[in-house]
């Protein structure tokens, strides 16, 4: 029974053949020791009696969906840009996949099994100039964006936002979620989130040379700003001496500076006491903070007064995504590039 | 493989300049095991993505041979729903795959991981094709019962209730009037 289902998974006669640009052609000589071992690979997925007392197959999870079965590369790239609605020229797109660290393996491989240097070399241009070309823009896009959006906020803040926003593991799982991974040519699987993220980067470098720079704004606000969503100013942006800050904000504003009291207290003597510290200046109450200990209190009445100062309390308005007008500062994203 | 005059529609179908949606292929595997989802998990997918139709690509699986009563329903959606439904969903990518099989089925691969499979033994080729497009525009998550029918970010405008709002603060002193400054 298993040796005829094992037959099932040689490779598919089909008088079609395969498309054009699929990896790998049949099945790849490491996975032919597969064929003898059942062909219904137990996976953690399939409910009902197919899932029981299988051998797992576990050289499937160690190579990345592009050498499994079912899989057209030019078919994968094209659904990829109609799913996000966006018109990508597909060269400057599949250029945006390949990784130096893929043409250097391949070119390794070919010269491992004997092949003369015209054969070995790739006619391959990677993605490193894409990738920096749309990260550069990503920051200067979303830069503006955040300038425009709390002006109160200083440069270090918005800094800090716009690194979060594009910190390796937001961007990396944000590919993940798009299924850049499987189209990403790559030396290693599974794909580290640096080259992810690089690939994700040449991505928007491929939109912003193929649609321009307004369609590459709104692409990059539609996945990369959701991410704040839930988020805290302090979470992304660490600030070690708050009430400094404060300070500092307030003079250049000409306000005093603030004076500390006790409003409201819970618990003092026991293991777990409330204290709400509310600052004042000039008599006005300008903040209030709840914390375990006095200090404690002092530094969240602190933090709580800077998010009212910047405009990023829980309660501001949600970003607005509705289309940008026109003329938006597409000069300056070109210019500051 | 495919050479009776019964399969000519078919192999046209699969040799037509559409190629780009409708390859056949070897047996497929499923990709790497579903995420675990919890609710919240669930909810803040729906807020994160904008990009709407999550399925990534769907394959067909079903015997040749078998033209009457199970496989029937296959090839019935092959040869007449399946390039509509590969216009109809451009971002989903339609692998066919007409192999020796224990039953026919529809494969379903989605951006998170999740993959669903769905027998489409005894359905006619309507139904598939219905299944299909039902397939093509979930999002990858488990289904599981939805607790509640709505969800916010902002749960909270004029800031969440503790047992201290609404009471007066230590500072409120009760005393004689101030003298006026």
């Amino acid at each position: 029974m298993s040796k005829r289902r094992g037959a099932g998974v040689q490779a598919c006669a089909s008088p079609c053949g395969r498309g054009e640009g699929a990896r790998g052609g049949f099945l790849p000589e490491r996975l032919q020791l597969a064929r003898s071992s059942s062909r219904q690979v137990a996976f953690p997925q399939l409910r009902g009696f197919r899932a029981a007392g299988r051998p797992k197959l576990a050289v499937w999870d160690l190579v990345g969906r592009s050498e499994k079965p079912n899989w057209d590369y030019h078919a994968e790239v094209q659904a990829f840009s109609h799913r996000l609605h966006e018109n990508f020229s597909l060269d400057l797109l599949k250029t945006a996949f390949v990784n130096s660290c893929y043409i250097k393996a391949e070119e390794a491989r070919r010269q491992g099994l004997g092949l003369d240097k015209e054969a070995v070399a790739l006619n391959l241009q990677d993605n490193t100039k894409l990738s920096e070309q749309g990260e550069s823009f990503s920051r200067s896009y979303l830069t503006q964006c955040f300038e425009g959006a709390y002006p109160n906020l200083p440069a270090k803040g918005i800094g800090a936002l716009v690194d979060f926003l594009n910190s390796q593991e937001l961007v990396s799982y944000v590919a993940q979620n798009l299924s850049i991974q499987d189209l990403t040519l790559c030396a290693e699987f599974p794909v580290p989130p640096n080259v992810l993220q690089r690939t994700f980067f040449a991505v928007i470098g491929a939109l912003l040379d193929s649609s321009g720079p307004e369609k590459t704004g709104i692409f990059v606000r539609d996945f990369l700003i959701p991410q704040l969503i839930g988020k805290d100013l302090f979470e992304i942006w660490e600030v070690i001496n708050p009430m400094g800050l404060l300070v500092e904000e307030l003079t250049k504003r000409n306000i005093s500076s603030p004076e500390p009291r006790i409003t409201r207290q819970s618990g003092v003597n026991t293991v777990l006491p409330v204290y709400f510290v509310g600052l004042y200046c000039d008599k006005k109450i300008i903040a209030e903070g709840p914390g375990e200990t006095l200090l404690a209190a002092e530094e969240e009445a602190a933090r709580v007064a800077l998010r009212k100062l910047y405009g990023y309390t829980e309660n501001r308005r949600p970003w607005d995504y509705s289309k940008p007008k026109q003329g938006w500062a597409v000069e300056k994203a070109i210019s500051s590039n | 493989m495919v050479s009776s005059p019964l399969r000519w529609p078919l192999r046209s179908l699969l040799s037509s300049g559409n190629r780009a949606h409708l390859t056949p292929a070897t047996w497929s595997t499923l990709t790497s095991s579903p995420k675990t989802s919890s609710r919240s998990w669930r909810k803040e997918m729906m807020d994160l993505w904008p990009a709407g139709r999550a399925a990534r690509r769907i394959l067909v699986r079903f015997r040749p041979r078998l033209r009457a009563s199970r496989g029937r329903g296959c090839w019935q959606f092959v040869e007449e729903a399946a390039l509509d439904f590969a216009r109809r969903h451009p971002g989903v990518v339609l692998y066919v795959s007409p192999r020796p099989c224990p039953a026919p089925l529809l494969l379903a691969e989605y951006l998170n991981g999740t993959v669903r499979e769905e027998l489409v033994a005894s359905k006619s080729g309507e139904e598939i094709a219905r299944l299909a497009a039902k397939l093509a525009d979930q999002s990858g998550l488990d289904i599981i019962r939805i607790r509640k029918p709505f969800h916010t970010a902002n749960p909270s405008v004029q800031g969440q209730w503790h047992p201290f709002t609404n009471k007066p603060s230590a500072l409120t002193v009760r005393g004689p009037r101030l003298p006026p400054q």
